[in-house]
């Protein structure tokens, strides 16, 4: 939180828990014994001058706007508050490793009777640090190695470099952030990348080597995204029993698209929330920039939190997508939409619901068939969170565990954009997979959770690929 | 045993399409011609890509696909349709001599001195039979026709290469002897109107 000193002539303390000042911390001055007590937080203060002390590298008319604020406070607790609120904006920036607010009385010739001095002093962050990970994930391992450059020319800008190096494939992305300075929300951001994974689930190895920029704004309670993306995509098989459909979608091809996303997001954390609700929105158009694929892709997430007796917590969420081809050509594995998993709907294998090609040896139904992904889906899930029963270790490590009641459904498949919303609702709504269970949460920072779960799947369509029993799964965005 | 067969030849367009492609995918489809199976022609763009070795041409049976004439010869071979079944063990030898010859020296077809003798080579050994052993065709004339007949009919920069095949008039009359048999009769996958696509002439003569 940081602490607060203020000096006062008074002997008195200062209260005020939120704003972390400890009544020890507060130093006595001597005073003249005649000096009468006052009350401070009705005391009248001018706040003269603010300084900002331990700049570096940091441009000057950067800070201005965030401290702006506290000039206009009126009385002592008022500058604390609007102090403490212009530390939170400081060290939102990203530039500094710790603030600290000094709150003195004026010295001076010009000082005001009721004249405050507020300082803050600050300490950039170094201008190069530097990370090494290894990391081990499904049968492969990695270093990975990251580099940071913040406030790279004192305007808050900020330049990361990723590389990761595997067993069996290497990524790499650099990537430029710039704030506008004043408005740290509105914001721009340049990246350069190549990614490659391998996805068993269809045979599918793909590499993308890319090039994309955004812009960040808010508008009113909404956060917007405008970006576009250039890709070079590269897909070819994994093994030599893929499928023919995953067979004739190897070879390169370049994605060319525009994108915007609104995201309205009220909740209290990302990950296990108690309350508020999340809606995001999200639309790409492929192809009107150049590039081979040609498409339109809507999808949107809705999530609502609300806090239930007993500390137990009701979550609904409701995710969906469509994806329209424009032109003569099919959509590309590349773009459709995947279901089930840990992460989609539970006691289904990762990605492996749906539209798929035809196994090797059909007849005995041996080596079920890759997974094609679909155009349109739509996948919900309702949780009851509670703490962990007998709740051991509250207060502590307990706290980050939940347990939790789940119920997931979703449909997954490709539509005939001949026929009217009719005929697709109706197909989005026969052959519906669904499954329940329960399970432990745990919760990594604010970004990641783990959670085990005992899954028992319902609805199974033939193809479909169950995990009944014990799931494990690890992510940052889970239905 | 049938085996319907799709053969995927790598093309963009109508002319770009490598020399050597061109002359393997034509060298698969007269070889499959000859042992009496339908087959099909795609052209992708991305067809080296789908390809599991990586070289066009490529042909899709059923759930299997196979790369290059060497492996797909191999592979007709255990369906059971074989052309050089009749042969010796010496006659094999010398078929498959003669095949390494063509590939090592026809497949680049820039050495003007390497294609002439081979040609050479050929029309020695082709002499006066209708095909290198005797009256039946084999991988061997295949793959002679789909070189050949690929240096005769796409526009080169120069007609040299050309010419020099055309001294031999044996290898001229083989190879319109495969084009009548084998091509002539299909009007979609014509010889004929797939290489007037290709080069401006249309048939040798």
């Amino acid at each position: 939180m940081g602490t607060v000193h203020a000096r006062s002539l008074d002997p008195l303390p200062m209260s005020g828990p939120d704003f972390g000042v400890h009544g020890d911390d507060a130093e006595l001055v001597e005073v003249e014994p005649e000096t009468k007590q006052e009350v401070l937080e009705n005391k009248d203060v001018v706040v003269q001058r603010v300084h900002i002390d331990g700049l570096g590298r940091t441009k000057d008319d950067l800070l201005g706007y965030e401290i702006a604020e506290v000039f206009t406070a009126t009385n002592l607790i008022d500058v604390m508050k609007k102090s403490h609120e212009a530390r939170e904006k400081l060290l939102r920036l990203g530039i500094f490793r710790q603030v600290e607010v000094v709150i003195d009385t004026s010295d001076g010739e010009d000082a005001l009777s009721n004249g405050v001095d507020v300082t803050f002093e600050v300490a950039e962050l170094r201008r190069l640090t530097g990370s090494y990970n290894t990391m081990v994930g499904n049968n492969e391992g990695s270093m990975v190695l990251g580099l940071k450059l913040p406030n790279m020319l004192g305007r808050a800008e900020k330049l990361t470099f990723q590389f990761s190096y595997g067993t069996k494939e290497t990524s790499y992305g650099l990537s430029f952030f710039k704030p506008q300075p004043g408005h740290f929300d509105r914001n721009l951001s340049i990246n350069m990348y190549k990614v490659s994974g391998q996805f068993p689930w269809s045979s599918l190895r793909e590499t993308d080597r890319g090039v994309s920029t955004e812009i960040n704004f808010p508008i009113w309670k909404t956060n917007h995204t405008l970006k576009w993306e250039g890709v070079w995509r590269e897909l070819g098989c994994l093994a030599r029993t893929a499928s023919f459909a995953v067979r004739e979608e190897s070879g390169h091809s370049l994605k060319s698209s525009i994108s915007h996303a609104m995201v309205i997001d009220t909740r209290n954390s990302a990950i296990l929330p108690r309350r508020g609700a999340l809606l995001k929105i999200n639309q790409e158009l492929a192809g009107y920039t150049g590039g081979d694929a040609s498409f339109l892709k809507e999808d949107f997430e809705i999530q609502l939190n609300k806090r239930l007796f007993w500390d137990s917590v009701l979550s609904t969420s409701l995710w969906g997508g469509l994806l329209v081809p424009i032109g003569d050509q099919p959509s590309c594995i590349a773009d459709r939409f995947y279901l089930g998993g840990p992460t989609s709907v539970r006691g289904f294998s990762m990605y492996s619901i749906g539209p798929q090609s035809e196994g090797l040896y059909p007849m005995f139904n041996i080596l079920l068939g890759d997974y094609l992904g679909g155009e349109a889906y739509w996948a919900g899930g309702m949780h009851l969170y509670t703490p962990l029963p007998f709740r051991p270790g509250r207060g502590g490590f307990g706290d980050l565990f939940r347990t939790h009641f789940f119920l997931n459904a979703g449909n997954l498949c490709n539509l005939n954009y001949g026929e009217g919303p009719r005929a697709h609702l109706q197909k989005l709504a026969e052959c519906i997979r669904w499954s329940y269970g329960a399970g432990i949460v745990l919760r990594l920072g604010n970004i990641a959770r783990l959670e085990l779960n005992y899954c028992i799947p319902m609805g199974v369509q033939s193809g479909d690929r169950i995990c009944d029993g014990v799931q494990f799964g690890a992510g940052i965005r889970f239905l | 045993m049938s085996l319907a067969a799709e053969a995927f030849v790598s093309q963009i367009a109508d002319d770009q399409i490598l020399l050597s492609d061109h002359a393997s995918s034509l060298a698969v489809q007269a070889y499959l011609r000859m042992c009496n199976l339908p087959v099909q022609v795609a052209c992708r763009a991305n067809a080296e890509y789908m390809s599991p070795s990586g070289k066009v041409p490529f042909i899709h049976v059923g759930n299997q696909v196979v790369s290059e004439l060497g492996p797909i010869v191999q592979f007709i071979k255990a369906k059971g349709h074989s052309l050089s079944d009749g042969l010796g063990e010496v006659q094999k030898a010398e078929m498959k001599a003669y095949m390494e010859l063509v590939n090592n020296m026809l497949l680049t077809a820039e050495v003007y001195e390497d294609v002439s003798q081979c040609c050479q080579a050929l029309s020695q050994r082709l002499g006066t039979q209708p095909y290198f052993f005797n009256k039946q065709p084999t991988e061997l004339d295949a793959l002679v026709f789909g070189h050949l007949f690929t240096i005769l009919t796409t526009q080169l920069t120069s007609d040299e290469l050309g010419e020099k095949v055309k001294n031999y008039s044996n290898l001229l009359s083989f190879c319109r002897r495969i084009e009548q048999n084998y091509f002539e009769d299909h009007d979609k996958d014509s010889i004929t109107s797939s290489t007037s696509r290709l080069s401006k002439g249309s048939s040798l003569m």
